[in-house]
């Protein structure tokens, strides 16, 4: 697994028999990637902050459950997403308006070029943006793990638990949509 | 017109788009392309997508979020120990000041039937919401989706 999530056991183990120093050290090691997967699935920075912090929290209050010989990451996850979940229903029942919240989340790739090129980037950034926050949390999901991201088939397979073929079809599938949100906003293909 | 699996063709040509595919499958769907140009036109697309949001990465927050995030966590599990501490204990003197003040209520010879017959419909209320209030959240809890999710 990719080392940016891989937890070796033994820290799994310290951390399931209650050592403090074991859970800080697990929490400075995936608070990166747990606060960017949140932002994939919300897509929003506070709400992917107060997210990736309580699954922290539900880690350590569940640690005995833990089985320290299986990979760590997907189980972490698997809590991850289900908090993302609750938190978008609570926002969906109090019908917040929930693409004013999703403002600027993604940012261009670092690169030095003239201020047009600039504006372009800036206008297809919005329109990238826009459209991956009118997709579903399971279809920006994966494109977000896959292409903003950058982790290999084999890694999300095994970060959400799915075979890699699934993998593939759920990425056609929401590229597909991703589309057809990016010709609504006024996308034409050269 | 070709003959092959259509799901196989997507996964093809994702893997092509991700550089993820093998020099056999990329021939293979090569010549599928060729012969299926609607379905080249729909790979072009979403190949220039894709370069799109791979020049795209999520937003950095601002580096002090990770200078306090560790504290932040700890501090969040220990204000949840001491709220479940507080909780119990607030209950507790809730339950026995009830008891008191009933007890003292229903044995006092001034106080109307009427009233004391309020109270004890009252009191019976107030004990059936709180246990209708924990069997839900008993309920819910079990039957929680991923509750039971173990690596």
């Amino acid at each position: 697994m990719n080392s940016r999530i891989h937890i070796e056991s033994d820290i799994v183990k310290k951390v399931s028999n209650g050592d403090t120093g074991a859970f800080t050290d697990l929490v400075n090691r995936l608070m990166k990637p747990a606060y960017f997967h949140a932002l994939a699935l919300m897509g929003n920075h506070e709400d992917a902050v107060e997210v990736s912090q309580e699954t922290f929290i539900k880690v350590w209050n569940s640690r005995k459950r833990v089985d320290p010989d299986r990979p760590f990451y997907p189980w972490f996850y698997t809590i991850l997403k289900r908090l993302c979940l609750n938190q978008h229903r609570g926002r969906s029942r109090k019908k917040e308006d929930v693409m004013s919240s999703l403002a600027s989340w993604i940012e261009p790739e670092a690169e030095d070029g003239n201020p047009s090129d600039a504006v372009i980037e800036q206008e297809q950034k919005k329109m990238i943006e826009d459209s991956l926050s009118r997709l579903s949390m399971d279809d920006r999901e994966i494109i977000v793990l896959k292409d903003l991201e950058g982790y290999s088939y084999k890694e999300i397979a095994e970060m959400i638990d799915i075979p890699i073929g699934t993998v593939m079809s759920r990425l056609y599938t929401a590229r597909k949509r991703f589309k057809t949100e990016m010709e609504v906003a006024g996308y034409e293909h050269t | 017109m070709n003959t092959h699996n259509p799901e196989r063709i997507r996964q093809m040509m994702m893997a092509s788009i991700d550089g993820e595919i093998s020099s056999a499958d990329e021939a293979e769907l090569k010549r599928i392309l060729l012969g299926d140009p609607k379905r080249a036109e729909e790979y072009e697309q979403l190949k220039n997508l894709k370069m799109m949001t791979f020049q795209t990465k999520l937003k950095e927050p601002a580096p002090e979020l990770w200078d306090n995030f560790n504290r932040r966590v700890f501090t969040k599990i220990e204000r949840g120990i001491g709220w479940i501490l507080f909780t119990i204990g607030a209950v507790v003197l809730l339950f026995y000041g009830a008891w008191t003040a009933l007890s003292e209520l229903l044995t006092d010879p001034e106080l109307a039937w009427w009233l004391k017959t309020a109270i004890v419909a009252a009191a019976a209320g107030a004990i059936i919401l709180f246990v209708s209030l924990i069997r839900e959240r008993i309920y819910l809890n079990k039957h929680e989706r991923y509750k039971d999710v173990i690596r």
